[in-house]
Order: structure tokens, then C-alpha cells, then sequence
């Protein structure tokens, strides 16, 4: 057994630059994710009754299906209607497709969570319909899905290592580089192991201070 | 280079891959339940210690990406001079990541059971193993029923990732009919498709489950 410290320091410059990709890609795909959630979220409550089987349908089928294969699907499958796309772009588009599933569920969850007697108590007060989805809807709503939201988004930060399997920019791919170059697996990936750890802490911490001070403000 | 076709010897080749798919969450999800449980335990119990190291054990292992435990696992191993296959170390890998939520699951339950009942088993001079064993554990399991069924669903889609370490199941047998084939599009679709329909029905079930413990609550 030979585990070597000084080796991990040395290419730890390489590590940060892929821990940077992967919060890159995360934000990324958070923008992406909550974006489509929300267009999810509207036609699934405003559409026609097609479109909105359509996006059960979508939803069921990306929550129900792993990750990677959606990604094989994204980047080895879509070449072969001429669709060829990076695989930095079919990575975005995979986790952005797959967080917005989980964050359209969550949305429609949130809205469905504020009663019926709120928007009624709303209408008797003589709020208009923009009003009641601004003060009535909105924002309890928002209050109610922030929790099962952050912890999607710490999942998706996660799962962007899963990327690096169809070659995309993040520490996953990188730490894959370096094992193949220098043949000293264990250290790579516990050093990209740990990196990822301190992210992921670093943005629960985040989430929870955020969402702690929105809540709060709003009580009042 | 020979291109095959794809014919139905090449769907039959990918049902039978998911039988591995299959086996290996069980195993998982049995090493995950045992682990968990006692996770679970230490982190509801009286002791502060059990407490801060079964959190800290959760914490860790969920802010790590599966994919990293299972190559840690797999050129860990060897590192230490121990010849272990593929299968181990991917079953090791899996069955720790499904303890660590396992047990951040099942430790909300026991915590969710209100307090009363706690303090009713105390006075009925029940010890704490009795009144856990008795009076909050059949209480937590009817509760975390839903949330268990939900994680095996994640569980399942996780061991599509054993295929990255070279372990042959579902989605390393699509890889490798692909690399015959060169059709990735229809591969990987049937491959979801039979991913879709193991999940598809326990996520149902969850919602389902999670449906009828919410009525008594609304009434």
C-alpha cells in the first residue's frame, strides 16, 4: 500500500480549476432546471388536456429512468437524426431536462399546497386575478417548495459527476484524466471525493441561510 | 469491423442484463437496510456521541457522488493488496450510499413520532429499548413505508452506474450492444424503457402509499 499526500498537492491546482467547471455546470443547470420547471409547471396547469399528458408523460419518463442513460440518449442518440451536439451542451441539456422534471413536481406541489379558502378570502377582498397569483399564490407557494427545492439542487450538483461519463468539462472528467495519466486512482478520486463534499456542505449551508432569511422577511 | 443488426436476440441480451440490474439493488438495498437501521438508531439515541458520529457519517457519505464511492471502492480495494471482483466492491459501494439515506430517512420518521408517545412509554416504566421496540418503531415503519419505496426507485436508477466500473447490468450491456451495433438512439430508448418499467410501478406505489397515510391526517 502506497498512498501518497504530496502527490494529491501537486495536482490539487487541476482539482480546483474542475471543482470551478462543476459549480459552473451546477448553476448552469439550476438556472436551466428551475426555467423549465416553471413552463412545466404552467402548462400542466393551464395547458390542454394533450399537452399536459405530454408533460406527465415527460416527467414520469425522466424521473423514472437513470440519469446516464438520459445522457447516452442526449449525446450518442440524437447524432443519428443529425443532431450532434457537444458533449458540454448535452451535459446542460440532460441535467437541466432532468432537474426540471423533480423542480416541475415541486412547483405544481407548492401551488396545489395553498387552499382553496386562501384564494376565495383573496377574492373577497377584491384583489384581481394577478393580484391573488402575486400575494396569495406566489409567494406562500415559493415559501413551501424552497426546502424540497434546495435539496434538488444539491442533488443535481452531485449528480453533474455523472457527466464526465459522456466526457463533459467538471471535476469528475477531470480527476478521470488525471487516474488514466498518472495511475494513482485512489488519491484522485478521494481528493475529488472530498472536494465535492466541501461543496456540497458549502451549498447546503447556503440554501439554508437563503431560504431562513426569505422565510423570515416574509412572516412578517 | 462486423456490424450486427439488432434483432430480438439484442433485446432479449438487455432483459436479461436487467436480471443483474435487478439482483444488485436487492443487495444493495438489504446491506443499505441493515447498515441503515442502525445509523438510524444511533442517530435518534440518547447518547450524544452515537448521535454526532451517525450524523456526521450521513452528511458524509450523501455529499459525495455515487460515482466517486464507487470508483473509491473499487481502486480502494486494491490499494490495500486485497483482490476483491468487480461485484463486491460495487455491492460494498451501493449497499453504503443506501445506508447513509436510508437511515437520514428512517431517523426522520422515528423523530416525527411525537413526543407524547415517548413520554407515555416512559411512564408506562417502559425501558428504551422496550418503548422503541413497542411503542415508536411500529409507529416510524408505517410512516417511513412511502419515503423507502421512493428512495429504492433512486437506489435502482443508481446501480446504472456500476456500469462505469466495468460491472456488466442493464445500461453496461446497452454499451456494449451499442459498440456491435452502432444504433444508440434505439439501444439506449429500449434501455430506459426497461429501467422505466421496474421504477414506473414503485413510484406509483410511493404515491399511492404516501396518498392513504395523508387522509387520516386531512379528516
Amino acid at each position: 500500500m502506497n498512498f501518497s499526500v504530496g502527490f494529491v498537492i501537486a495536482h490539487l491546482p487541476e482539482l480546483l480549476r474542475g471543482a470551478g467547471l462543476t459549480l459552473l455546470l451546477a448553476m448552469q443547470a439550476m438556472l436551466v432546471g428551475v426555467a423549465v420547471g416553471l413552463v412545466g409547471c404552467g402548462l400542466q396547469l393551464c395547458a390542454g388536456r394533450w399537452a399536459r399528458l405530454a408533460v406527465q408523460a415527460w416527467i414520469e419518463f425522466t424521473r423514472n429512468t437513470p440519469l446516464i442513460v438520459q445522457l447516452f440518449l442526449i449525446y450518442f442518440g440524437l447524432p443519428e437524426f443529425g443532431l450532434r451536439l457537444s458533449a458540454n451542451l448535452a451535459a446542460l441539456i440532460g441535467l437541466g431536462l432532468y432537474l426540471g422534471a423533480f423542480a416541475t413536481e415541486i412547483f405544481r406541489a407548492g401551488i396545489g399546497s395553498v387552499g382553496r379558502g386562501q384564494i376565495e378570502a383573496g377574492r373577497a377582498l377584491g384583489l384581481g386575478g394577478f393580484q391573488i397569483f402575486r400575494f396569495v399564490v406566489a409567494v406562500p407557494a415559493l415559501k413551501a417548495v424552497l426546502p424540497a427545492l434546495g435539496a434538488q439542487f444539491t442533488l443535481i450538483m452531485l449528480a453533474t459527476s455523472v457527466v464526465s461519463t459522456i466526457s463533459a468539462d467538471e471535476l469528475a472528467s477531470i480527476a478521470n484524466g488525471l487516474q488514466t495519466t498518472t495511475f494513482r486512482p485512489f488519491e484522485i478520486y478521494l481528493a475529488a471525493s472530498l472536494i465535492y463534499l466541501a461543496l456540497a456542505l458549502a451549498l447546503r449551508a447556503m440554501l439554508t441561510a437563503t431560504a431562513g432569511a426569505y422565510v423570515g422577511r416574509w412572516r412578517e | 469491423m462486423i456490424v450486427h443488426d439488432l434483432t430480438f436476440g439484442s433485446i432479449a441480451y438487455l432483459l436479461l442484463a436487467a436480471r443483474w440490474t435487478l439482483l444488485l439493488s436487492a443487495i444493495a438495498f438489504v446491506g443499505g437496510a441493515i447498515g441503515g437501521v442502525a445509523l438510524a438508531l444511533a442517530r435518534t439515541s440518547p447518547w450524544l456521541a452515537a448521535r454526532l458520529a451517525a450524523g456526521a457519517f450521513i452528511q458524509t457519505v450523501e455529499g459525495i457522488p455515487l460515482l466517486m464511492l464507487l470508483f473509491l471502492f473499487y481502486f480502494g480495494v486494491s490499494l490495500t493488496g486485497l483482490r476483491l471482483d468487480a461485484w463486491t466492491s460495487v455491492t460494498l459501494a451501493l449497499s453504503l450510499y443506501a445506508s447513509a439515506f436510508l437511515a437520514d430517512i428512517w431517523s426522520g420518521c422515528i423523530r416525527s413520532v411525537p413526543a407524547g408517545q415517548w413520554q407515555a412509554a416512559r411512564s408506562l416504566a417502559l425501558g428504551y429499548a422496550a418503548a422503541m421496540r413497542l411503542v415508536i418503531l411500529p409507529q416510524a415503519v408505517r410512516i417511513a413505508v412511502p419515503p423507502t419505496v421512493g428512495f429504492l426507485v433512486q437506489l435502482i436508477k443508481g446501480t446504472a452506474l456500476a456500469s462505469m466500473v466495468g460491472f456488466v447490468e442493464l445500461t453496461r450491456a446497452g454499451q456494449v450492444l451499442n459498440n456491435m451495433t452502432f444504433k444508440p438512439f434505439v439501444i439506449y430508448l429500449i434501455v430506459a424503457l426497461i429501467y422505466f418499467a421496474i421504477c414506473a410501478p414503485l413510484s406509483l406505489w410511493s404515491r399511492r402509499l404516501e396518498a392513504r397515510l395523508d387522509r387520516p391526517h386531512r379528516a
